[in-house]
C-alpha cells in the first residue's frame, strides 16, 4: 500500500477519535432536548486552554513526569470544563425550556460569541502552545516508504477509547445512564416517573462538556497550539461526525468521528490539503440530503 | 402567595450568594487568573477577585430584589412570555405617514451636511439594513435560522468585482444579476436541506458560508485569495464620478460644468441605495400583507398545520429563502462597489452574526425594528471601533438576554385588523 | 363515477416492528357524515394520518373520488420508492420522481380532503382572520407582481377571500373574534376555528380528529349542528373520531369500529350500538364470552 495513504489513515484514525468525543456532546443533547449546541466547540476552545493553563501549573510545581502531568491536567480540565459546560446550560438555555424553536438557538449562538470573546479578552488574541509532552514514534517500514506514528497518536487513541468504553458503561449500566435514557426516549414520562428530568438534562451537558474537555487535553497534546477561535471549525466538525453518525447515536458519533477524520485526512493528503474544510462541510450537507438519519440512526416520524 | 414565601429570607439570599461565588471562582480562576505566557504563565489574582465580587454582587442583588414585591411581579413578567403581539383595529394609520416624510427630507439633506465619514458610515449602515430586511424575512418571517447569510452578500460582492474584471460588467448590470445569482444559489443550497425538519438548516447554512469564504480565500488563480479584489465604481448612463474618466469619455463634473466633488461617487452610492432600501421597504411592506407572507409567517408557527392547508412547505420555505438570499446579493454589490475593493475576510462568520444580531434586537418579524437596529448597531460599531474585542462580547451577552427577555424583540409587533363583515355570501 | 368518496383497500401500518394497522378496509359515501370510533389505541389518528398523507401507509390503498378532479391515489402523490421497472419506463419514472421531490402532503388537500387535528394546530401567533386566509392560499392571486403593485385583480381576489373567510366565521360563531389572535380564544373557539380554516380550503371530505374533545355539553351540541349543516346545506362529506358515543350516535349515517388496528364492525348506529363485539372491544370482556 501507499505509504501517504497509510500516514493519512494513522493521522485520520487520531483526529476522527477526537472528533468523536468532542461529536458526542452534540449527539447527546440533541437526543435529550433537541437542540444544537452551537457553544460546544468553544466549551472545546476553553478545554484546551484548561488543559495548557494545567500543563503549565504542574511544570510549575515541579511536577514533569508524564503520567502524573498527563492525569493531574485531564482531571484539572474536566472537572473546570463541566462545570462550563453545567453553567451555560443553566444560563442560556433552561429559562428557554419553553420559549419558541429558535430562541435556544440564538442564544446559543450568543454564548457561543461570549466564550470565545471573553477567552480572547481574558488571555489575549496570540495563539498559544504546549510543549511536546510524549516524544518518540515508532516507524514501521513498508515496502518502499515508511509511516511514523507518534507516541502522542498513539496515546490519543487509547485514551479515547478508554473514554468511549467509560461512557458507554455509565450510560448502559447505571442509574443516571438509565435516566439519560428514559430522558431521551420520552421527557414528560420520564418526569411523571419522578425522574428530575431538569438534572438529567445539567448531567448530559456535564458529560458531554467532559468529553469534549477530554478531547482538548488530546488535540492540545498532539497539535501543540490552539487560539481563541479554536473551536468554530472542529465544532463544525465534530457535528458533521454526529450527523453522519446518526444524530442521538453515542456509538454513531464515534464511528462518525471516524469516518470523518479518516476521510478527511485522506483527502488531505491524495486531493488537496487547502480544501480538506470545504470536503468536510460538503460531506455534511450531503449527507444530510441523502441519509438525514445517519449511519445508525433511526428515522424521524413526526408526530401529528 | 403564603406569607412565609413574601418574607425575607436572608439565609437563602447568602446561601445563592456565597454558591454563585464559588462557582465563578472556579470558572473564572483558571481562564481570567492564570494568563499563559509562552510555556509559562502569569498570575493575576485581582482580575479574579474583581469578577467574582461583580458576580457574586449581582447575584445578591438579583436574590433581594427577587424576594420584594415588586421583583416577584418583575420575574412574573419574565416567565410570562407573551411574545407582544397584538392585532391593530381595522381602519388603523400607522404613524408612519408623518415620520416617513421627515426621514425623506433629512435623507435629501444629508449629502450637503454631512462630510465624506460620515457619508460612508450612513452607507454601512443602509447596507446594514438591506441586510436586516433580507434576513428578517428567513429569520423573523419564515422562522428559519440561517448563519450562513454572509454566503449571499459575498456572490453579490465577488459577483460585481469578478464581473467587472472577467466580463466587464458594470454596477447597474450586477444588481439584478447578483439578486438572481444569490436567489439561485439559495434555491440549490435550499431545496435538499428545506425538507428537512427544524434544526439542519441552521449548521448547514453554517457550513455553506464558510464553503464560500474558504474558496474565495483558496481558489488564488480566479479571486486572488486573501489578497482580494477591487470593485468598480458606479456610474451613471456611462458617466463617471471620478477626477479623470477611467474608461474614456467625460466625467461628470466637468459634463456639468461645476468643480470637482471628491465625494460625487459616495453621494451617488448614497442615493441609489436610499432609493434601493425604499423599494425593499415597501416590498417587505406589501409582502407582510400578500398570500406568500401569510404562508411564511403561516409556516413559522405550525408546519404540519400548514401542510394540512395544501401549502408546499419546501417551495414556501424555499421562496423566503431565495428573497432573503437575493437581498443580500444586492447589499453586496453596494458593499463592493462603496469600498472599492474586497477580500474574503470581510465575508467571515462574525458579519452572519451581527446581521443576526440586528435582527434579533429589532425584532423578530419587525420591520421598524430592524431599521432601527441597524442603524443604532452600525453607529455603535463605528464609535466602539477601539473596543473590538468587547463589542462581540457584548453582542453574545445581547443575544442571550434577549432570548431571556423579549424574544420578539423591542418593538411590539403588530398585526393588521380587518373590518368585520357579516352576513356574506362565499 | 362510483357513488364513494373515499375507500381504503387493505390499509396497513407498521412502525418498525409493530403493527399499527393491519387491513383495514373501508368505503365512506358521498355527502354522509361517518364516524370512526375505537378504544383508545385502536389506530384511529393512525387511519387519519395515512388518509391524510401525513404518513406514507405500508400497504394497502387509499383513493380518493372527488367531484372537483380525478380520482387520486393518496399512496401514489405522497411519492413512492422507486420501482426497477421504472428505469425503463421513462413516464412512470418521472411521475415518480416529481412527487418524490414535490409531492406531500399538501397535494391530498389540494385534492379535497381537509383536516382538523386533535391537540389543535392553529397559526397561534396570527389574527383569526388571517388564519382562514392562509388557508385559502391555494384560491386566491399569488402573482408576486400583482401583490406588490397591489392591482385590481389582486385587490379582488383578497376581497373575495374575505368574504369566504367571514362567511365561515359566522358559520362556527366566531364573526366577533375576527382580529383577536388565534392563541388568546378559548379552547371551544379555537376547535371551532380549526373547523372553519378547514372549511376554507374548500374540500368535499372533511375529517375532524376528536371535534368535541374538551367540550362542555352545550357546545358538543351547537358543534353536531355546524357538522350537520355542513353535510346538508354544503354537501361536504364528515369523516370525524370521536369518543362521545351520544354524539356519534345522534349524527352518524355509518359507522366503523377500530380495534387493535382491525375494522371489528361497520354499519349504521344501531347495528354498531348492539353489536357484541363493540361492546366486547369497549368493556373488555373475552372475545369467547360473547361469542
Amino acid at each position: 500500500m501507499d505509504g501517504i495513504f497509510l500516514q493519512q489513515l494513522i493521522n485520520g484514525l487520531t483526529l476522527g477519535s477526537v472528533y468523536g468525543l468532542i461529536a458526542i456532546g452534540y449527539t447527546m443533547v440533541y437526543g435529550i432536548i433537541g437542540m444544537i449546541n452551537f457553544a460546544h466547540g468553544d466549551v472545546y476552545m476553553v478545554s484546551a486552554y484548561l488543559a495548557a493553563i494545567g500543563l503549565a501549573l504542574m511544570s510549575f510545581f515541579g511536577l514533569h513526569s508524564f503520567p502524573v502531568m498527563i492525569l493531574g491536567t485531564l482531571i484539572f480540565s474536566v472537572v473546570v470544563t463541566s462545570l462550563y459546560g453545567w453553567a451555560i446550560e443553566r444560563i442560556a438555555y433552561k429559562p428557554l425550556r419553553n420559549s419558541t424553536r429558535l430562541a435556544p438557538l440564538i442564544s446559543a449562538i450568543g454564548m457561543s460569541l461570549i466564550l470565545q470573546n471573553y477567552v480572547q479578552l481574558a488571555q489575549g488574541a496570540r495563539q498559544q502552545g504546549v510543549p511536546t509532552l510524549l516524544d518518540g514514534a515508532l516507524r514501521l517500514h513498508i515496502g518502499e516508504g515508511f509511516v511514523i506514528i507518534t507516541y502522542t497518536k498513539i496515546f490519543i487513541i487509547v485514551a479515547s477509547i478508554v473514554g468511549m468504553g467509560l461512557l458507554t458503561y455509565v450510560i448502559q449500566k447505571t442509574t443516571l445512564g438509565r435516566m439519560c435514557r428514559a430522558t431521551q426516549q420520552d421527557r414528560k414520562m420520564a418526569q411523571i416517573l419522578g425522574i428530575n428530568t431538569d438534572r438529567v438534562i445539567s448531567y448530559v451537558f456535564i458529560i458531554g462538556a467532559a468529553m469534549a474537555a477530554l478531547a482538548g487535553v488530546l488535540i492540545t497534546m498532539n497539535y501543540g497550539t490552539f487560539d481563541f477561535y479554536a473551536g468554530f471549525i472542529i465544532g463544525i466538525k465534530a457535528f458533521t461526525a454526529a450527523v453522519l453518525g446518526g444524530i442521538g447515536s453515542l456509538p454513531g458519533a464515534m464511528l462518525g468521528g471516524i469516518i470523518l477524520g479518516v476521510s478527511e485526512a485522506q483527502f488531505a493528503g491524495l486531493v488537496n490539503s487547502d480544501y480538506k474544510d470545504v470536503f468536510s462541510f460538503s460531506l455534511l450537507v450531503l449527507i444530510l440530503i441523502f441519509r438525514p438519519q445517519g449511519l445508525l440512526g433511526k428515522p424521524h416520524v413526526a408526530k401529528v | 402567595m403564603t406569607q412565609t414565601s413574601s418574607s425575607f429570607d436572608i439565609k437563602v439570599i447568602l446561601r445563592d450568594t456565597f454558591m454563585v461565588g464559588l462557582v465563578s471562582l472556579i470558572l473564572f480562576g483558571p481562564i481570567v487568573g492564570i494568563v499563559l505566557d509562552g510555556y509559562g504563565f502569569n498570575v493575576e489574582p485581582q482580575r479574579v477577585a474583581i469578577m467574582v465580587a461583580v458576580v457574586m454582587a449581582g447575584r445578591f442583588l438579583l436574590s433581594v430584589f427577587g424576594q420584594t414585591n415588586k421583583g416577584r411581579a418583575w420575574i412574573e413578567s419574565f416567565r410570562r412570555n407573551d411574545g407582544g403581539v397584538h392585532v391593530l383595529p381595522p381602519g388603523y394609520k400607522s404613524n408612519l405617514r408623518f415620520i416617513l416624510p421627515v426621514v425623506i427630507l433629512v435623507a435629501i439633506a444629508l449629502p450637503f451636511l454631512a462630510n465624506k465619514y460620515w457619508l460612508t458610515v450612513v452607507i454601512l449602515c443602509l447596507i446594514y439594513v438591506l441586510l436586516g430586511l433580507g434576513l428578517n424575512i428567513v429569520v423573523g418571517l419564515a422562522g428559519l435560522l440561517d448563519l450562513g447569510y454572509v454566503g449571499f452578500y459575498a456572490i453579490g460582492a465577488y459577483g460585481l468585482a469578478l464581473g467587472y474584471q472577467y466580463l466587464g460588467l458594470g454596477f447597474w448590470t450586477m444588481i439584478p444579476l447578483a439578486a438572481v445569482m444569490a436567489a439561485v444559489a439559495g434555491a440549490i443550497l435550499g431545496f435538499p436541506v428545506l425538507r428537512m425538519h427544524g434544526d439542519y438548516l441552521a449548521i448547514v447554512t453554517l457550513g455553506f458560508g464558510e464553503i464560500i469564504r474558504l474558496v474565495l480565500n483558496n481558489w488564488l488563480e480566479f479571486t486572488n485569495g486573501p489578497n482580494g479584489v477591487s470593485a468598480p465604481s458606479p456610474t451613471f448612463f456611462g458617466i463617471e464620478f471620478g477626477r479623470r474618466a477611467k474608461e474614456g469619455g467625460v466625467p461628470i463634473h466637468e459634463l456639468l460644468g461645476v468643480s470637482y466633488n471628491p465625494n460625487a461617487t459616495m453621494i451617488f452610492i448614497y442615493g441609489v441605495l436610499f432609493l434601493i432600501v425604499l423599494l425593499v421597504l415597501y416590498i417587505k411592506h406589501r409582502l407582510t400583507r400578500m398570500p406568500i407572507g401569510r404562508a411564511w409567517e403561516a409556516l413559522r408557527e405550525d408546519e404540519i398545520a400548514c401542510r394540512a392547508m395544501g401549502l408546499n412547505h419546501v417551495l414556501v420555505k424555499l421562496s423566503a429563502f431565495m428573497i432573503g438570499a437575493s437581498t443580500a446579493g444586492i447589499a453586496g454589490v453596494f458593499f463592493a462597489t462603496y469600498q472599492g475593493f474586497i477580500n474574503p475576510a470581510s465575508f467571515n462568520f462574525f458579519e452572519s452574526v451581527l446581521v443576526l444580531a440586528i435582527v434579533v434586537l429589532g425584532g423578530l418579524g419587525s420591520t421598524m425594528g430592524v431599521v432601527i437596529s441597524a442603524f443604532v448597531m452600525t453607529l455603535l460599531f463605528e464609535v466602539l471601533r477601539e473596543f473590538g474585542d468587547i463589542r462581540m462580547l457584548v453582542f453574545g451577552v445581547l443575544m442571550v438576554v434577549m432570548m431571556m427577555w423579549r424574544p420578539r424583540g423591542l418593538i411590539r409587533i403588530s398585526r393588521s385588523g380587518f373590518a368585520i363583515r357579516k352576513g356574506v355570501a362565499p | 363515477m362510483s357513488d364513494n368518496i373515499l375507500t381504503v383497500e387493505g390499509l396497513g401500518m407498521r412502525f418498525g416492528g409493530i403493527k399499527a394497522l393491519s387491513a383495514v378496509d373501508f368505503n365512506i359515501r358521498r355527502h354522509s357524515i361517518t364516524a370512526l370510533i375505537g378504544p383508545n389505541g385502536a389506530g384511529k389518528t393512525t387511519v387519519f394520518n395515512c388518509l391524510t398523507g401525513f404518513y406514507k401507509a405500508t400497504d394497502g390503498r387509499i383513493l380518493l373520488n372527488t367531484e372537483k378532479g380525478p380520482q387520486t391515489d393518496v399512496g401514489k402523490i405522497m411519492g413512492e420508492p422507486f420501482q426497477p421497472t421504472d428505469f425503463i419506463n421513462p413516464a412512470q419514472f418521472g411521475s415518480r420522481l416529481w412527487y418524490k421531490m414535490f409531492g406531500g402532503t399538501h397535494l391530498v388537500n389540494r385534492a379535497g380532503l381537509a383536516r382538523t387535528f386533535q391537540n389543535i394546530r392553529l397559526f397561534k401567533e396570527m389574527s383569526v382572520i388571517e388564519n382562514l386566509l392562509v388557508a385559502q392560499h391555494m384560491w386566491i392571486n399569488r402573482n408576486l407582481l400583482a401583490g406588490v403593485f397591489n392591482t385590481k385583480g389582486f385587490r379582488q381576489a383578497e376581497e373575495k377571500a374575505l368574504d369566504v373567510a367571514f362567511y365561515w366565521l359566522e358559520v362556527v360563531g366566531l364573526t366577533d373574534s375576527a382580529n383577536r389572535l388565534a392563541g388568546e380564544m378559548s379552547y371551544g373557539q379555537q376547535r371551532r376555528l380549526e373547523i372553519a380554516r378547514a372549511m376554507c380550503t374548500r374540500p368535499e371530505l372533511i375529517c375532524l380528529d376528536e371535534p368535541a374533545a374538551g367540550l362542555n355539553p352545550a357546545e358538543t351540541e351547537a358543534l353536531s349542528a355546524i357538522i350537520r349543516r355542513l353535510r346538508d346545506e354544503h354537501r361536504i362529506t364528515v369523516l370525524l373520531i370521536e369518543h362521545d358515543m351520544g354524539m356519534v350516535m345522534s349524527i352518524s349515517d355509518h359507522i366503523v369500529v377500530l380495534d387493535h388496528g382491525n375494522v371489528i364492525a361497520q354499519g349504521l348506529p344501531d347495528e354498531i350500538k348492539n353489536n357484541p363485539k363493540v361492546i366486547a372491544a369497549y368493556l373488555g370482556a373475552d372475545e369467547e364470552e360473547v361469542a
